[in-house]
């Protein structure tokens, strides 16, 4: 296989000039050793001195130090000083600029060294837990190195401690990777999010993570990561289950009203999420299993909410949509599909628009919306807005699966916000990233794939103003009580369900478990924890 | 977790089967039968010569990526570079080909590099011991995915070997010892020689007391099941730094000192060169071994960043080409190879002031810089190149090359030069002499 190798070689004999000319403009700026080509330059010895000598090159101008042109003699400013104020993300000024160093001094003492090593080292006042070798790999989110130094830095950035900004940034830079232990990757996404920060280039920084993503990555493989994450970890089926276990529960029960009154009865499943649809098989499995006498007629819609050109999207759904109708017919189930593509702000959509009781017949109405509400924005009244329109539906049951996480900015400031979303965000990533580790084999591009995303929304979350954010999680109390205000009451999940959740979860590796979230006389819903740390919040709602 | 979606077409779609949550009933079974056949039918239609050719023009647009932003780097333009970062980033993979790989440790190489060089920060973090341990670990996985790390060892001990004949007391100086993984085959080849050693003493500096020591023991271990006469001397820090030489000195009267030393990106081993290369000069060692990887392919090429950005570029792609043939793409070894060593020294090569990360004056290439200090070389051609040789043969991976050149043994990957292999010893003539005489010859040549 052609490697980069070959390519490499082939490329340097006609890049040659090309880096000969960009050498030249930039040794004018500061001088530099000659290179080796001719060896008239050797060593003066003088065994007197102490450690005094110097190199005499050939033409003859002494300097007591070597300075790789690296060290650029910029005018920028320390850049992180500057910023006040927002770059549009439109202009070509350059965001990022070297910092200044200090002028060579001219002392006679020997090789010099620019900076002072001393000033770098490791903060005394931290003090850093590194695992040891015998330490147990446990992700207790305290006491992790990546936590200490990143929560430090955030609050130096907030405090604009320039100093200390300085040193901790180091530090991470140096002990981060993106292809490290958990740790290791933490301390990747979240220094890119406050480099982001820092240089003020947030928006234009996820601008350039997203479009890259968006060119690089199709719809399809996309779907083959969403695939291989359900098989590998609890945390996308966990909703599903719950989901499907309360949407089947409220249908038969409704059926069962129906068919007291013989009325045919219809139902529709509303379904809010970008889930490639991988959780509809089991329902329509579960529904003609658990229908008496004929089935009702099931109608699906589907809503895809995309950023790009919607053609291979549209492309993709119609086969899924073809699959998923196959299926029916062989399960003997009366089935529609329907998709709806939507661009834009959820908040936007029209929901009276779509058809759900189809001219009137009686129709049990089902909304599903798995990490669908986290992506209205959090501005203004447009979540209660947008939970309101779901009511104007007259639902039948309403499912909600959300993510655990409180990421929306509250606070008497704007730097405490960003301090409060920075720590919530690090607990609930490292969670996720760590339970990630654990379910992936070590070489998976699709763990790779999942863990870029979180770079995206790190930076999203950590150097974005919040409006367009599909970041911004609120916690079970958060939703519920937005739930509760615009007169929905939660619906407990059957004996059944519960017991298919457990069930669930027995089928993948340690680590998982859940429990009740509120009380038994008032319940709202179950989380699924990852170490003890909730991480999914799945629950039923109905007017 | 997963958001909306995007947009460019896929190459081959590929139908996968709906994975229903309960055991199969027949009918399912052979629809989901039917969809992993059809998947298999997609996977032929492209023709093989497309896959390569496809392979080949990603590999081309990753390069040409990587030389951009490398360029926009070595004249400042940060922010075009940062720009330039999420492409390369979403093209490369440290579980992918070789051309995904290398961009994956390069292109977080470099959004290290324009992190530091905003910040103004250069130096790297003071090594630690569990960290000094890791790096010998994966060194040690790196010994066993290729000939690379034995080559320096079977070359330099039959050098030492050679230079020690009829010598009874000999004083090694490793600058890096690490484990200590090239000394029993020395102590093996001493053992076997007729004749008694009375005394092998080691000197191994290094970075951490407590890792020294253990090396020390395990040294000694394996002398004493060889019946030979052992001391071990731990010398924490770097030989540039030494502020008493003494250390160094003989013990005995008929001891002989040799010098070895495999160079590395890891972490800085010398500290000053200034005073390594004076300490060499006053220690006057029978033979110093050194093996130096061939990071610049060709002298013009400087070492500006770009220049050490370009050399990198092919000393990796061969690198990895080399520990990839004959490994798989889910080798997790050849991964932590790659990550704890290759990717780190990628990171120090592109840092601010290339692997010394200092401002302070250092050698490019010690091979030159020896043969400037005075110092003679020593012929490996003859027994070391043939032990090179049938090292070698001695592996099942083809490909790799074995060069003698004036002297200097080259091994390398497909005629790319990895590792260059050089020996050598203090003049006859005094350092005072030769000093007068370079003197005198630069001052009647300047004109």
């Amino acid at each position: 296989m052609d490697t980069l190798f070959r390519l490499v070689s082939l490329q340097s004999s006609s890049d040659q000039r090309s880096y000969n000319s960009s050498r030249t403009s930039s040794s004018s700026r500061s001088s530099k050793q000659n290179n080796s080509n001719n060896s008239t330059s050797h060593y003066y010895y003088s065994p007197n001195t102490n450690n005094h000598y110097y190199f005499q090159e050939e033409c003859n101008t002494n300097q007591y130090y070597y300075m790789d042109e690296d060290f650029s003699s910029s005018s920028s400013s320390k850049h992180f000083h500057s910023q006040s104020h927002h770059h549009p993300s439109s202009s070509t000024t350059p965001v990022l600029t070297p910092a200044q160093t200090p002028p060579p001094s001219s002392s006679s003492t020997g090789a010099h060294a620019l900076f002072d090593p001393a000033d770098f080292s490791y903060p005394s006042d931290l003090n850093l837990d590194f695992p040891s070798p015998s330490s147990s790999s446990s992700s207790s989110s305290s006491g992790r190195w990546a936590h200490q130094l990143l929560i430090e830095c955030a609050r130096a950035v907030a405090t604009r401690d320039s100093q200390r900004v300085q040193q901790l940034m180091w530090m991470l830079n140096e002990l981060s990777s993106p292809y490290g232990d958990t740790d290791q990757k933490l301390s990747s996404y979240f220094l890119q999010g406050l480099f982001a920060r820092l240089t003020s280039s947030g928006p234009r920084t996820l601008h350039t993570l997203v479009s890259a993503s968006d060119r690089n990555t199709s719809f399809e493989s996309t779907r083959r990561t969403a695939l291989k994450f359900q098989e590998l970890s609890p945390w996308s089926p966990f909703g599903h289950v719950a989901a499907n276990g309360a949407i089947l529960d409220s249908f038969l029960e409704a059926a069962a009203a129906a068919s007291s009154s013989s009325q045919p009865i219809k139902f529709h499943i509303l379904d809010l999420s970008n889930t490639f649809c991988t959780q509809w098989p089991t329902l329509l499995e579960a529904l003609a299993t658990r229908s008496s006498d004929d089935t009702p007629h099931l109608s699906l819609t589907t809503v895809v909410a995309s950023s790009g050109p919607a053609a291979a999207a549209q492309r993709v759904m119609k086969e899924i949509g073809q699959r998923m109708e196959k299926f029916a017919r062989l399960m003997g189930v009366p089935f529609r599909f329907n998709v709806v593509h939507h661009s834009g702000d959820l908040s936007e959509l029209n929901l009276d628009g779509l058809d759900l009781s189809e001219g009137g017949s009686v129709t049990a109405i089902a909304v599903n919306c798995i990490n669908t509400l986290r992506g209205v924005s959090p501005l203004g009244r447009r979540r209660d807005t947008f939970i309101a329109k779901i009511r104007r539906l007259e639902p039948r049951i309403v499912t909600i699966v959300e993510e655990e996480a409180d990421l929306v900015e509250e606070g008497p400031d704007e730097e405490e916000g960003f301090l409060k979303v920075f720590r919530e965000g690090l607990k609930y990533f490292s969670a996720y990233i760590d339970s990630l580790e654990e379910s992936f084999p070590r070489t998976s591009n699709e763990r790779l794939a999942l863990e870029r995303e979180v770079g995206r929304a790190v930076v999203e979350l950590v150097a974005c103003p919040a409006e367009g954010s599909g970041e911004r999680r609120e916690t079970a109390a958060s939703w519920t009580r937005r739930m509760r205000t615009t007169g929905f009451s939660p619906v407990a999940f059957s004996e059944d369900v519960v017991d298919d959740m457990r069930t669930l979860l027995r089928r993948y590796r340690e680590g998982w478990s859940m429990r009740e979230v509120g009380s038994e006389s008032d319940p709202a819903g179950f989380f699924l924890a990852w170490k003890e740390e909730p991480v999914v919040w799945a629950s039923a709602w109905r007017p | 977790m997963l958001q909306g979606v995007p947009s460019s077409s896929p190459l081959t779609p590929t139908p996968t089967s709906m994975v229903p949550k309960r055991p199969l009933s027949p009918s399912q079974q052979q629809t989901q039968d039917q969809s992993k056949r059809h998947h298999h039918h997609h996977q032929y239609i492209t023709s093989n010569k497309e896959l390569t050719s496809l392979a080949e023009s990603r590999g081309l647009h990753l390069l040409t990526l990587l030389l951009q932003c490398a360029e926009a780097i070595s004249t400042d333009r940060l922010t075009e570079a940062f720009d330039l970062l999420p492409e390369i980033t979403e093209l490369s993979s440290p579980f992918g080909s070789s051309p995904e790989r290398i961009a994956a440790y390069f292109s977080d190489a470099l959004q290290s590099r324009i992190i530091s060089s905003c910040l103004g920060t250069y130096p790297p973090l003071p090594l630690k011991p569990d960290h000094a341990r890791k790096l010998s670990l994966a060194f040690q996985s790196y010994n066993a995915l290729s000939p690379l790390v034995k080559f320096s060892h079977f070359t330099a001990n039959q050098a030492i070997y050679q230079a020690v004949e009829g010598v009874d007391r000999v004083h090694v100086v490793d600058l890096d010892i690490m484990q200590g993984l090239q000394w029993p085959g020395l102590f093996h080849m001493l053992a076997s020689r007729p004749g008694k050693m009375l005394s092998v003493r080691i000197t191994g500096l290094g970075a951490s007391t407590e890792l020294l020591e253990a090396t020390g023991r395990r040294m000694s271990d394996f002398a004493a099941a060889l019946g030979i006469g052992f001391e071990f001397c731990a010398v924490e820090g770097k030989i540039g730094d030494v502020q008493d030489a003494s250390v160094f000195a003989s013990r005995y009267e008929n001891e002989v000192t040799v010098v070895h030393w495999m160079h590395h990106c890891l972490y800085d081993v010398t500290g000053s060169d200034m005073i390594t290369i004076q300490l060499l000069r006053s220690l006057r060692p029978k033979l110093i071994t050194i093996v130096e990887q061939d990071l610049s392919q060709s002298h013009g090429q400087g070492s500006d960043f770009l220049g050490r950005f370009v050399g990198a570029l092919h000393y990796y792609s061969a690198l990895f080409d080399a520990l990839g043939d004959g490994a798989g793409t889910e080798n997790l070894e050849r991964h932590d190879v790659e990550r704890q060593l290759f990717g780190a020294e990628i990171r120090n090569i592109l840092a601010v002031n290339g692997p010394k990360r200092t401002g302070e004056a250092k050698v490019e290439l010690w091979a030159e810089e020896l043969r400037r200090a005075q110092f003679e070389p020593v012929s490996l051609a003859g027994s070391p190149a043939a032990q090179a040789g049938l090292l070698l043969g001695m592996f099942p991976w083809k490909g790799y090359t074995l060069v003698e050149e004036n002297g200097c043994l080259k091994l390398g990957w497909k005629d790319l030069s990895l590792l260059t292999a050089s020996a050598w010893r203090p003049p006859s003539d005094s350092w005072e002499e030769l000093d007068q005489q370079g003197v005198q010859s630069l001052l009647s040549s300047s004109s």
